[in-house]
């Protein structure tokens, strides 16, 4: 898995091309997370890298549908496992100085 | 990671996450693995993610009423007490279109959408297809049991622009206690609660002390929306945009704020071309990060109140005594037939200059088509208030006024 740097390079089969974080609830105009456009270069690469990871394990469960629970909450929020499970997954991200669990 | 659903594209699929919820677009190798199939789409090479159209919308923007008692000075849809409301029937018959086109997610807005009664059976029909419903709301009518009833929402997105003096600034009333009560009592009932915040030139030196304040309130996400020149909101528009200097200060407040505070910070298409234009993040993270700009047509599709397809919820029409014509293959065939989507995905094919050797043009699109048609006489044209554009602008015409000076031109959104 490699991050797209270039957008005008032929992505690969296996690359997550991008990640729309976020539930998307205005009803006037199309919104984006930006956290994660701040972070470092590393944080932010490591981030899609993690999900590709998590993706590939949803499908080695149960028919693509398999919660990884705490560990893929982890991948990309930037507080404790705990905390953003009760928050319910509202598209926090890892930050630079943010050490994820 | 659990996935919700996957859809075949061209470059490979899109997968729909939940914990954390997120729409991942993935290569054919990948999307193979995850069990898509992805049949005559992938017969031809791969175009990555520089497709024109996406095979339906990701999110669609549902319009339930026309109607609202609040009367903000600046409402993009025009809504009155009096509006049009659609029957339930009618609602569900669009959802059931929407998820035929293959759609992730719905948000539902009017309008006063909250003020509905059955809108949680409507979120409840969007959940039975297999939509992610949310709802953005002013937080008029919320009680304690209609809020337990929205539970059925992903999330509620209530407006708050400011305390006091700030929210009365935008909207022309002080409704900061009413969306506070509202987002008090969601919360209570277990609902996400997201805020959104209108930026306007009086809102703006606030953002920092609202955000702050929203956090507090225990909002999980603040999104920010660029004033747009639509419905009310032209009659008011060149005294309420951002200036030169806060344009110019954005994309450093938006990474100062996103620094320091821990709520989500989301920011809407139109202002896009604001933070490309500030230095603050490279071209690449932006496209890795999906953050999208004008999106009309190829991610996106909004459903008016009267049932007609709309490329935006800012766009406007004449034609509004035009039956209700929506029917299952109507808004299905939208997508792909509908000439006003074509003129968005013809400007994104061809962009002007200087949207045409900007970094940022495949993640931006060209900037906002409601303000470019509001103050350029036509919506395609280059986004006259881009820090890049006006930079373009004034080597090529140097009489160009600052922004406060300019006026709008016709209505070339019609």
């Amino acid at each position: 898995m490699r991050a797209v740097t270039d957008p005008a390079v032929t992505p690969h089969d296996d690359d997550v091309l991008c990640v729309h974080f976020g539930r998307s609830a205005n009803c006037s105009s199309i919104g984006s997370v930006v956290d994660v456009l701040f972070v470092s270069g590393v944080v932010g690469t490591a981030v899609l890298a993690s999900v590709a990871v998590l993706l590939g394990g949803a499908r080695d469960g149960a028919d693509g549908a398999d919660d990884t629970g705490a560990a893929s909450d982890a991948a990309v929020s930037n507080e404790p496992a705990s905390e953003g499970a009760a928050r319910d997954g509202a598209a926090p991200l890892a930050r630079d100085g943010d050490a994820a669990p | 990671m659990k996935v919700l659903r996957t859809r075949a594209e061209r470059f490979g699929a899109i997968v729909a996450t939940e914990s954390p919820p997120a729409l991942v677009s993935v290569g054919r190798g990948l999307a193979r693995r995850l069990g898509v199939e992805g049949g005559a789409l992938w017969e031809a090479p791969s175009p990555g993610l520089d497709v024109e159209a996406l095979t339906g919308p990701t999110e669609a923007h549902v319009s339930v009423t026309e109607r609202c008692p609040a009367g903000c000075t600046g409402c993009y849809a025009d809504a009155t007490p009096t509006g049009y409301e659609p029957p339930f029937a009618d609602v569900c018959a669009r959802l059931d279109a929407l998820a035929a086109a293959g759609t992730f997610a719905v948000a539902f807005g009017g309008g006063e959408a909250a003020l509905r009664d059955d809108l949680p059976e409507i979120a409840a029909h969007a959940r039975a297809l297999g939509l992610v419903p949310t709802v953005t709301t002013s937080g008029l009518g919320m009680t304690a049991a209609r809020a337990a009833r929205f539970r059925v929402f992903a999330q509620v997105n209530v407006s708050h622009d400011g305390v006091g003096a700030v929210y009365r600034g935008v909207r022309g009333y002080d409704g900061a206690p009413i969306a506070e009560r509202a987002i008090a009592l969601l919360r209570e009932a277990g609902v996400p609660v997201g805020a959104n915040t209108v930026l306007t030139r009086a809102s703006y030196p606030h953002l920092a002390e609202t955000a702050a304040h929203l956090e507090s309130l225990g909002c999980v996400e603040l999104q920010w929306l660029r004033f747009k020149p639509s419905g009310r909101g032209r009659l008011d528009y060149l005294a309420q945009r951002l200036d030169d200097a806060q344009i110019a200060s954005f994309g450093a407040t938006l990474a100062a704020l996103s620094r320091t505070r821990r709520i989500a910070l989301r920011i809407d298409c139109a202002l896009l071309p604001f933070l490309a234009g500030s230095g603050e993040t490279p071209p690449e993270a932006v496209r890795a990060f999906g953050v999208m700009g004008c999106e009309p047509g190829r991610a996106l599709l909004a459903v008016r109140a009267d049932g007609r397809a709309a490329p935006c919820s800012f766009w406007q029409s004449d034609a509004r005594a035009v039956p209700d014509t929506t029917t299952r293959d109507s808004l299905v065939h939208a997508w792909t037939d509908d000439a006003t989507l074509d003129a968005f995905r013809a400007y994104r094919r061809a962009l002007p200059e200087p949207c045409a050797s900007c970094e940022f043009r495949a993640s931006c699109g060209g900037g906002c088509r409601i303000v470019a048609g509001a103050l350029g006489g036509t919506p395609w044209t280059p986004d006259p208030e881009c820090p890049r554009v006006r930079a373009h602008a004034r080597v090529h015409a140097p009489a160009q006024p600052p922004l406060h000076d300019r006026s709008i031109e016709g209505d070339p959104t019609t």
